[in-house]
């Protein structure tokens, strides 16, 4: 119960931030020059937009997730509002994964918004919603789910700025897990080979949930033509909530160990 | 340790109950790679059940880190701490403790009522009459017109008021205050200091750690002097002070003590606080 109070409230903060509606309104500008990008080719409005629009909800999402995640748990102990949160009867874990539930809850929306909007978008051009564009939907949050879980996992122990900055870097890596991983089989590097086959084990595989353009069962992916089933965003799931779980696990046992002197 | 149990087997006879009792803490703090400064050291002392004790010292004579010890937010380096003899650690033994922290910062986009609500929800109170209570305290402290403004709004006297309302929501039994009169007006401040005595009148255990010495004169029962993170004095007030003194001689008479013997410190420590026991 405690845990949904301190999401509750998280999310109830994360809303009433000015700064998020400047992303939202970012995201509809983007949404619109999709839509104007559209117009300009020729047979592939459809396409084009579709391709701009999932990539840039995607992007603005990833921005999100780190301002957001990094941001709110540094504010609150660097203005020192834990220190009348946590003398509670809470244990710190609850506060941290209700802070992350509460930010999860908030990117929620804020897909769903981008998605209505992107689906507005579709209509006015006269394109169809299919399943498949739902189905990146969902990757794209459980893409956004494990972003905010690294982002929390640095701010429990550094910096808003040192977060963001590995949690981009985190990104980065996560989205080229397989290049890395071709890195490691074909470098005649052996430290190389060890670093970068180290790194594609630790960092997330985004391209799990990150699909669109990438290869599936021998076959291109594409929200156009043949995308992943509803089974595969299930096991995009499972692997988003594992991969976060341990996260937060390690979080937990460094905040819990922390000081607020 | 073993000292410590000693004293309290043979004072529990003559004394009440200790709601918190604090034996032979210790706090450092790394500051380089190798060198470390005790911030506490061997601070020992009791709050008795329905008393109120001053904890009075210096900037940086080891209060606010003693609060937090006290509060789980810092961990000793040793010593020992009971919370109705609990560990601070344990929920069941913060959840009989409200806590006002020194300069305290809440939400700014909540409300002073949704703030107030979000805590009593943290220590387990929800529903109609945890509402009820949250609209009285904010009557009694005067605030009742600005529970539903945004803490944006709120001066820094209206935060202090707003702490103690937090503070004592869920009727704790021990109240903890860090500097709870700094920034109010004199109305302010009078109107605090009633809500102190009338929680102390209610039988609520009370540490207060204040600057405002006249103010820790008119209610506390006992004080502890710290200086250079030691407790140097401990007992009740008229007690302690010499004639012609007030709490602010006694005060600094204590802390240039203190200051001169720093290291060795055998100065005027009263023969409770040099048993370890306040």
């Amino acid at each position: 119960m405690v845990l949904f109070d301190i999401a509750r409230n998280t999310f109830k903060e994360a809303i009433r931030n000015r700064i998020l509606y400047g992303f939202l309104f970012f995201g509809i500008a983007l949404l619109a020059g999709a839509l104007a990008f559209g117009a300009l080719s020729v047979q592939e409005e459809e396409r084009l937009t579709l391709d701009l629009g999932l990539a840039g909800i995607s992007l603005l999402g990833i921005f999100m997730a780190v301002f957001v995640g990094g941001n709110l748990l540094y504010k609150e102990i660097e203005r020192n509002t834990v220190y009348t949160v946590l003398p509670r009867p809470i244990y710190r874990h609850q506060w941290l994964i209700g802070k992350y539930l509460g930010i999860v809850a908030t990117l929620a929306v804020m897909t769903i918004l981008m998605a209505v909007g992107l689906w507005v978008v579709c209509f006015v051009q006269g394109g169809a919603w299919h399943q498949s564009v739902s189905f990146a939907m969902i990757l794209i949050f459980l893409e956004l789910c494990v972003i905010v879980g690294v982002s929390v996992f640095f701010s429990s122990f550094s910096t808003p700025f040192v977060a963001a900055l590995l949690t981009l870097g985190v990104f980065a890596v996560g989205r080229l897990v397989p290049e890395i991983r071709q890195l490691a089989a074909t470098s005649e590097n052996v430290w190389m080979q060890n670093f970068c086959k180290t790194l594609a084990r630790i960092a997330p595989n985004l391209r799990y949930l990150y699909i669109s353009g990438s290869e599936y069962d021998g076959q291109r992916v594409s929200v156009h033509a043949s995308f992943v089933d509803a089974s595969y965003v299930g096991w995009g799931g499972v692997y988003a909530i594992a991969y976060v779980s341990i996260l937060l696990f390690i979080a937990t046992i460094i905040f819990s160990r922390r000081e607020f002197s | 340790m073993g000292a410590a149990t000693q004293i309290d087997s043979t004072a529990d006879s003559h004394r009440p109950e200790s709601v918190i009792r604090v034996r032979q803490l210790r706090k450092s703090f790394r500051t380089k790679l190798f060198r470390t400064v005790d911030a506490v050291r061997d601070v020992s002392f009791d709050l008795h059940r329905g008393e109120l004790l001053g904890i009075l010292g210096a900037n940086g004579a080891g209060k606010t880190t003693t609060i937090k010890l006290l509060m789980n937010l810092i961990r000793p380096s040793s010593g020992e701490i009971k919370i109705f003899g609990g560990s601070p650690r344990e929920l069941k033994a913060r959840s009989k403790v409200g806590y006002l922290p020194e300069g305290p910062y809440f939400y700014d986009y909540l409300s002073g009522r949704e703030l107030v609500l979000f805590m009593a929800r943290l220590s387990g109170l929800r529903g109609k009459a945890v509402a009820k209570r949250a609209d009285m305290l904010f009557e009694q402290l005067s605030l009742a017109d600005a529970k539903s403004r945004s803490l944006r709004n709120y001066s820094k006297g209206m935060l202090q008021k707003l702490g103690l309302i937090q503070a004592i929501i869920h009727d704790p039994d021990i109240i903890v205050l860090d500097e709870p009169l700094s920034g109010l007006d004199p109305v302010g401040r009078k109107v605090m200091r009633e809500m102190i005595i009338e929680q102390r009148k209610q039988g609520k255990s009370i540490l207060l750690c204040s600057h405002i010495l006249p103010d820790v004169e008119a209610v506390a029962d006992r004080v502890i002097i710290l200086a250079d993170g030691k407790v140097v004095t401990s007992g009740r007030i008229d007690d302690l002070v010499k004639r012609g003194e007030d709490l602010e001689d006694l005060l600094v008479r204590h802390i240039s003590s203190a200051n001169i013997k720093s290291g060795s410190l055998e100065s005027p420590v009263s023969q409770e606080a040099s048993n370890g026991a306040v």
